[in-house]
């Protein structure tokens, strides 16, 4: 490594929010009309709620990750 | 090993459209058919019989715009011209120990739905108050259980009049399988509408559920009518049942006589048995919303989920085919088109919106 390449990181790998999976692992599998089902920072799957006019998805390790007014 | 077309498949894995044991009418017939229909709903303001409504779910795709308008008549002579709207809210989401092969919040099945419990009063009165400001009149709690026990009974009966109370909107229930009993603490605790549905014909439920029966819901239905609430009591199309299950269907809604028939179209749900199925024609979803108005011109026909991914841009025309009411915003776990959208279709349509009950 030379010496004026970045230090080697550990970022936190992006996950699929419809299967969790690495999204380098999957094709997009999202469905029309679905909320996030899982954190796209961890791939943990989330408590979702969804209200007539909102929805919100919580991960117990990054809080609240996703929400909409509609 | 590979896959041979003799290979035997399962019927609710892949359920196409649904199948007919007879061929279309020629538009001769179907233009008889309707008029035949048209004598027996807006003059002789009779039902039609099981015959009849067969005759008429084999109408050419190219005569489907007639049955509509027929069936959008029929409903204005019947109910008037008010739609109904409603908000539905899972306050109890996953973790069902049922079976039902369209659905994602049953354990049998590994779905991303994670199970969550009853959600806090102040949850339940935000949503419900969001809902009234839409223009709601009705909204119904929904929890994801084979049937209420007593914790959850007291919940229920602690939050309805809360609810109602708050906001000013009639609080359905959805709450499975009922007892006796449970049904008449439903009823003196203020519920005004229970949810309950058949889903599907009696001949064709076990291939959809096997862990309770037809007849269970069929009971709750009986008890929700006895005890003096109006009973909501909807279909499920799309999982493989057939256009002669579908009439069956019918003809079981017109004996029961519920308040409300919502019509879902499946949606099929990833890591269920229905996950991969394909998704109801927008054609087809019209002639047979048409086809539930004909056969049921009373009730509250109401449209719910599923209506997006299968009518796509044609919401608009199951408005004129029969529907006179709609949940509004999104589902229990999937979202809905925007309430504005709703309610801009309406305006244009210039559909009144009202509430409504059981036109006797």
């Amino acid at each position: 490594m030379a010496a004026s390449d970045p230090p080697p990181t550990h970022a936190t790998p992006e996950h699929c929010v419809s299967c969790g999976r690495l999204t380098s692992e999957c094709p997009g599998c999202g469905r029309e009309l679905d909320p996030p089902h899982f954190c796209a920072t961890c791939g943990t799957r989330l408590a979702v709620l969804v209200k007539p006019t909102g929805w919100r998805g919580r991960c117990k390790v990054h809080g609240e990750v996703a929400a909409s007014d509609r | 090993m590979s896959l041979t077309s003799d290979q035997p498949v399962a019927l609710t894995t892949k359920p196409g459209p649904a199948r007919d044991s007879q061929p279309p009418l020629d538009p001769a017939e179907a233009r008889l058919a309707l008029r035949n229909a048209e004598q027996a709903l807006l003059d002789d303001r009779r039902l039609l019989t099981a015959d009849e409504l067969a005759v008429l779910a084999r109408v050419p795709d190219q005569s489907v715009p007639s049955l509509a308008a027929l069936a959008h008549e029929v409903r204005l002579a019947w109910c008037g011209p008010e739609v109904e709207v409603e908000g539905i809210l899972s306050v109890k989401t996953g973790g069902c120990p049922e079976d039902c092969h369209f659905c994602s919040q049953s354990s049998a099945f590994d779905t991303p739905v994670k199970a969550t419990p009853f959600l806090d009063t102040d949850e339940v009165l935000a949503a419900a108050r969001e809902t009234a400001a839409v223009g709601a009149s009705e909204f119904c709690i929904v929890l994801a259980v084979r049937g209420p026990d007593e914790r959850t009974m007291q919940r229920l009966l602690d939050l309805v009049p809360i609810v109602r109370d708050e906001t000013g909107l009639n609080i359905a229930v959805s709450a499975g399988i009922l007892t006796d009993e449970q049904a008449r603490r439903l009823a003196e605790g203020g519920v005004h509408r229970y949810n309950h549905n058949l889903e599907t014909a009696r001949s064709f439920f076990p291939q959809v559920v096997t862990t309770h029966t037809w007849e269970e819901r069929l009971d709750t239905c009986s008890l929700v009518r006895h005890y003096g609430m109006e009973l909501c009591c909807g279909a499920l199309l799309g999982m493989g049942e057939s256009v002669d299950q579908r009439i069956e269907l019918l003809t079981q809604l017109q004996d029961l006589d519920p308040t409300e028939v919502p019509v879902n179209f499946l949606n099929p749900r990833p890591g269920t048995p229905l996950g991969e199925a394909q998704v109801t024609g927008a054609l087809d979803a019209i002639r047979w919303i048409a086809l539930f108005r004909l056969a049921l011109p009373s009730v509250i026909l109401r449209y719910a989920g599923g209506r997006e991914i299968t009518l796509r841009e044609l919401q608009a025309l199951g408005m004129t085919s029969g529907i006179n009411a709609l949940i509004v915003g999104n589902y229990l776990t999937t979202l809905g088109r925007s309430p504005e959208d709703d309610l801009q279709m309406l305006a244009d349509l210039k559909m009144p919106i009202g509430a409504l009950s059981h036109v006797i």
